[in-house]
């Protein structure tokens, strides 16, 4: 059995130590956000955690670094708008 | 001037009640590598920020055999010492207390912190790339080489068909051979082109350092090769101007050719591509050197940790090693390690320090054959974005200098947030800081090493997480 995740609802197959961002890249996936001013799409940057570009909520938690948190079984990824808050 | 012992090997760091190293990096390893030598048992608290050891340029795949130095950290952890790995953990505050530090920690996530307290702190945090700024760098599919590397290397993605690789240094050349290596693997095929600023033709100008490091010569020679077997192509004297966008997503890049001081000669050529990464060298990654207020100077345009022979720095208890004392790789970041490991320790070494000047004519060279002027500033226009976390354009931080009198980083911040966003200036400061000093027609800066980089908190907090 493949191990995946979601994505907005998409299921995501990743490897063991995937960060959410690789896995997600590799799934051909690569806007990961949209600023709050000018609403750019952005996705993976630095890839070191320092960049803050790859911000996506994850379990209902806004901003996370996609770059850095590992994918877990059954996590719930979910593109970011702007501050990641309604 | 600080207390030393005569004899070789004394390990009169008896007394030594705990030992931070921060980062676990080639410097953070090495010195961890000597440490464990010691006839005393010693309790050490290994921090990094990312999940797994090794740093940037030892990014490996989870579970893969370590390719560090001599040693694996992990196998060898003598039962005389007791190691604590603190991994995906931040250090956001250090505070000084009687005959010791308490550093506090964070998680990635921010919100669950510890502490844990120490007599004496190695640290080595590294550096992170340097990227400059041009029209739709911020577009995804746009990223640093760094990034593009450990993709590949650590997670065998290969996130494009026709990848460009842009900017200036070698770094370059092991991301190339990265995705190449990996694209052999998973059988798949992948174009790489290297688009670098300067001329191949400066190599001769490090010639001295090259002799006295023979083995650079060898793997230099090994990546030229490697290249030319691998059909990765190189194009010299040329700099992104922007990237260019149609409805599917990246289609290319405009580059226009480029003098040694980086300015932009007129037109543009096009160059096909999907993906585009990006690097001008690495910046030290001086939060924690600021936090601490260690005396920092410039060297070659960077803030660095002064330090002395001993690799001590300015506040007794704690050494530097590694890139916050000056660019200058691995190697480099390794030998000061051991030296300062070995000072920890009250021990001599004369061999190390012989190669430690070798090691850095080597690098100093290297800057000498990339280096990066403030004349990149011409190549920008004025809507590209400079500040990526609060999409301050280049013609605001103009504005500001010329309009409010900005003089410094710092002070276009306070007008533009340029560098105010969550990444707190560590992919724009440096940026914004020459572009003010390129357009300052008074060519005047304030700039200044012992304020620029300082950050108040070195990582994501939650209020949650301080209250608990």
């Amino acid at each position: 059995m493949a191990k995946s995740f979601s994505f907005n609802g998409d299921g995501i197959n990743f490897q063991s130590g995937d960060s959410v961002a690789a896995a997600l890249i590799r799934s051909g996936y690569r806007a990961l956000r949209r600023t709050r001013f000018a609403g750019q799409e952005r996705s993976i940057f630095c890839g070191i955690g320092q960049c803050f570009d790859c911000l996506v909520i994850i379990d209902g938690k806004a901003n996370q670094r996609a770059c850095l948190v590992p994918a877990k079984q059954g996590m719930q990824v979910e593109f970011q708008e702007g501050a990641g808050k309604a | 001037m600080s207390a030393r012992s005569s004899g070789d090997s004394l390990d009169s760091a008896a007394s030594v009640n705990g030992v931070a190293i921060i980062g676990a990096g080639p410097a953070g390893l090495s010195a961890l590598h000597q440490l464990l030598t010691s006839s005393q048992s010693l309790k050490i608290e290994m921090i990094d920020s990312q999940v797994r050891i090794g740093g940037q340029y030892w990014r490996h795949q989870e579970g893969s055999e370590f390719p560090a130095i001599d040693f694996d950290p992990r196998k060898n952890s003598a039962q005389s010492h007791e190691i604590t790995w603190h991994l995906a953990s931040t250090v956001w505050q250090i505070e000084k207390l009687e005959g010791g530090f308490r550093i506090h920690l964070a998680s990635n996530v921010g919100d669950v912190t510890s502490s844990v307290e120490v007599e004496k702190i190695i640290i080595a945090t590294g550096a992170s790339e340097r990227t400059l700024p041009f029209k739709n760098w911020t577009a995804p599919g746009v990223m640093s080489a760094g990034a593009l590397q450990s993709l590949a290397k650590e997670y065998q993605v290969i996130p494009g068909k026709r990848i460009c690789i842009v900017g200036s240094g070698v770094f370059a050349m092991p991301v190339a051979k990265s995705i190449k290596e990996t694209a052999k693997k998973m059988g798949t095929e992948v174009e790489v082109t290297i688009i670098e600023a300067q001329s191949m033709t400066r190599w001769w100008r490090n010639s001295l350092a090259f002799l006295l490091n023979p083995s650079k010569i060898f793997e230099a020679c090994g990546f030229l090769i490697f290249m030319k077997v691998n059909g990765v192509k190189r194009i010299s004297k040329r700099m992104v101007r922007g990237v260019k966008i149609e409805a599917g997503g990246i289609v290319g890049l405009n580059v226009a050719r480029v003098r040694s001081d980086l300015r932009p000669e007129r037109g543009v050529e096009f160059l096909p591509g999907d993906l585009v990464a990006t690097s001008f060298g690495f910046i030290p990654d001086m939060t924690l050197a600021s936090i601490l207020g260690l005396e920092r100077r410039e060297l070659s345009g960077d803030v660095v940790v002064v330090v002395n022979a001993n690799q001590r720095t300015s506040i007794d208890g704690i050494w530097a090693a590694g890139e916050i004392t000056g660019i200058g790789g691995h190697e480099l970041a390794i030998t000061e390690g051991a030296i300062a490991a070995r000072d920890l320790l009250q021990r001599r070494s004369p061999l190390l320090k012989w190669r430690r000047v070798r090691q850095r004519l080597f690098t100093r060279g290297l800057t000498k054959i990339y280096p990066v002027s403030n004349r990149w500033v011409e190549s920008l226009d004025d809507a590209d974005i400079v500040c990526r976390c609060e999409e301050v354009t280049a013609g605001e931080i103009k504005e500001s200098a010329h309009q409010l009198g900005a003089d410094s980083a710092r002070t276009a911040k306070l007008f533009t947030r340029a560098g105010m966003g969550l990444c707190q200036g560590r992919i724009c400061q440096r940026n914004v800081k020459e572009i003010i000093d390129f357009v300052r027609s008074d060519g005047k800066s304030a700039s200044d090493p012992n304020r620029e980089t300082v950050r108040p908190i070195g990582g994501v907090v939650t209020l949650g997480g301080l209250s608990d």
